[in-house]
């Protein structure tokens, strides 16, 4: 079962690969926008790949998910109850595991968020077999959310704007964070006067 | 800096306290912990 992942893994590297010439580490999101246009025929290959991988997610969940002794190891086992994963301040898919229902996108819209249809998957035992179910339900959205955003992706335009180097502005402070695959990624960043950003 | 890992990573020892032996290894995957990520 754990090879089966690997080679549809495979799938969206190819699509990475062909966006950004990289297979991992791609560094393709820079101050300004994106370094490079979509290939041709991009949007076409990806809704493809995307359509295969959620009808491979069906059958994983019907050989992972509900397999008798996978259930039977991680159903009522380490219950974290809605109160305490709120007062130890976990985040993500534990988080929404033990029946709170947040997420950065919905509570803290950024980027194009407040125009894509997406439910926030949670689950109320809070147990370790909902903590692992989420996360599986998560990437069943992101297929849908993808799908979304590749219909929303304009035809042409620019992807980058032009920035001057070392940025620099007035003092301050300044928090902001996004929803990751695991959870809220925060970034906390300081300004001095007239010097360079400096964390 | 703030990271998903090292947040969920606390609630491992709440999680533990009166739990089997046998059920740890099911606990800690299932905090979906990365260290890679953690150590950011």
């Amino acid at each position: 079962m754990f090879m089966w992942p690997m080679g549809d893994r495979e799938l969206i590297i190819d699509l990475l690969e062909a966006l950004t010439s990289a297979r991992v580490t791609h560094a393709f999101t820079i101050p300004g926008g994106v370094r490079n246009d979509v290939p041709y025929r991009f949007k076409e290959k990806a809704l493809s790949q995307i359509g295969y991988l959620e009808k491979r997610l069906e059958e994983y969940e019907d050989i992972f998910y509900n397999n008798p002794l996978l259930r039977q190891r991680t159903e009522d086992v380490g219950i974290l109850t809605k109160e305490n994963a709120i007062s130890l301040g976990v985040t993500g898919s534990v988080l929404r595991a033990s029946g709170v229902p947040y997420d950065i996108r919905r509570a803290e819209p950024y980027d194009i968020y407040t125009e894509i249809d997406f439910k926030v998957q949670h689950m109320n035992k809070g147990d370790s077999f909902a903590r692992s179910y989420v996360p599986f339900l998560d990437m069943q959205e992101a297929c849908h959310i993808l799908t979304q955003l590749l219909d929303k992706m304009p035809e042409s335009g620019e992807v980058r704007a032009k920035l001057q180097p070392n940025p620099k502005g007035p003092a301050g402070e300044s928090y902001k964070r996004v929803e990751s695959g695991r959870g809220a990624l925060g970034y906390y960043i300081v300004m001095m006067a007239l010097q360079n950003l400096i964390e | 800096m703030s990271v998903g890992s090292f947040r969920n990573l606390l609630a491992l020892p709440h999680l533990l306290v009166g739990s089997k032996m046998a059920d740890m290894p099911s606990i800690y995957w299932s905090l979906n912990y990365w260290p890679v990520e953690a150590d950011r």
